[in-house]
């Protein structure tokens, strides 16, 4: 049986450039497990190849929770810093309902 | 579409005085109280993983002056239908952003690193406002 792990899914930008929106996750059932990439199917499949390699099981289920907190970014200027705070209207509902984060620079 | 206000409740998305596309200002910089609503449409194969969704808004010179970056994820409820696909509702303010330029702007909503969908407006000085003539008795 697949063994299921659920990584809690964060996104972030540190500037205003497509290459600084970071994507990241973290899991509570894989003590210190970390993985970074800049957009979130490629986060996936990194995050699914770290955890086979660390757990030495193929069998993996990965689910996704999105994370519920935003704010390492670091905004080049006072309208993105004002986006990053205020821009959008976050939104997270009951489980089965979509859940939103955000975060912009 | 771009509305004076949007908000989302319930997962249902309520719009006030959607479809604008022209505003005015006697001042540059200015901000503008308009707000931008989505509805997203996710496949069933779309559901369960997160989906990257941006926001830019780029200037008459073709700059970009903001850029907001959500995520999104949806999950498959048992009260769905085989192959049902489930809407994700947005509302997001553009308050926070400081217009700096008279002229067309364009709100880029790209899904995936996809465009998904373009929506323009105009920034104008009153002064550009068309009225209609006095009509006196």
């Amino acid at each position: 049986m697949a063994r299921e792990v659920t990584l809690k899914v964060y996104v972030e930008t540190v500037g205003t450039s497509d290459f600084d929106i970071v994507w990241w996750c973290e899991s509570d059932e894989v003590s210190g497990f970390y993985a970074a990439a800049s957009n979130p199917t490629d986060l996936l499949q990194r995050a699914k190849d770290a955890l086979r390699e660390v757990l030495g099981d193929d069998g993996i289920e990965i689910k996704t929770v999105l994370g519920d907190t935003v704010g390492h970014s670091v905004p080049p200027d006072p309208a993105i810093t004002a986006s990053r705070n205020n821009m959008g209207s976050a939104d997270v509902r009951e489980s089965e309902e979509p859940t939103l984060m955000q975060a912009a620079g | 579409m771009l509305c004076n206000h949007a908000v989302v409740h319930s997962g249902l998305l309520t719009i006030v005085d959607g479809g604008i596309t022209r505003s005015w200002a006697p001042n540059l910089p200015t901000r503008l109280s308009i707000w931008l609503a989505v509805q997203m449409e996710l496949e069933p194969s779309e559901l369960g993983i997160p989906h990257e969704v941006r926001v830019q808004l780029v200037n008459p010179d073709n700059a970009r002056m903001a850029q907001l970056v959500s995520a999104v994820q949806a999950e498959r409820h048992p009260r769905h239908e085989d192959g049902e696909r489930v809407l994700v509702p947005l509302a997001v303010s553009l308050l926070p952003v400081n217009f700096e330029k008279y002229g067309r702007h364009s709100v880029k909503i790209m899904v995936d690193n996809m465009e998904s969908h373009v929506l323009e407006f105009w920034l104008q000085h009153p002064d550009e406002r068309v009225l209609p003539p006095i009509q006196l008795p």
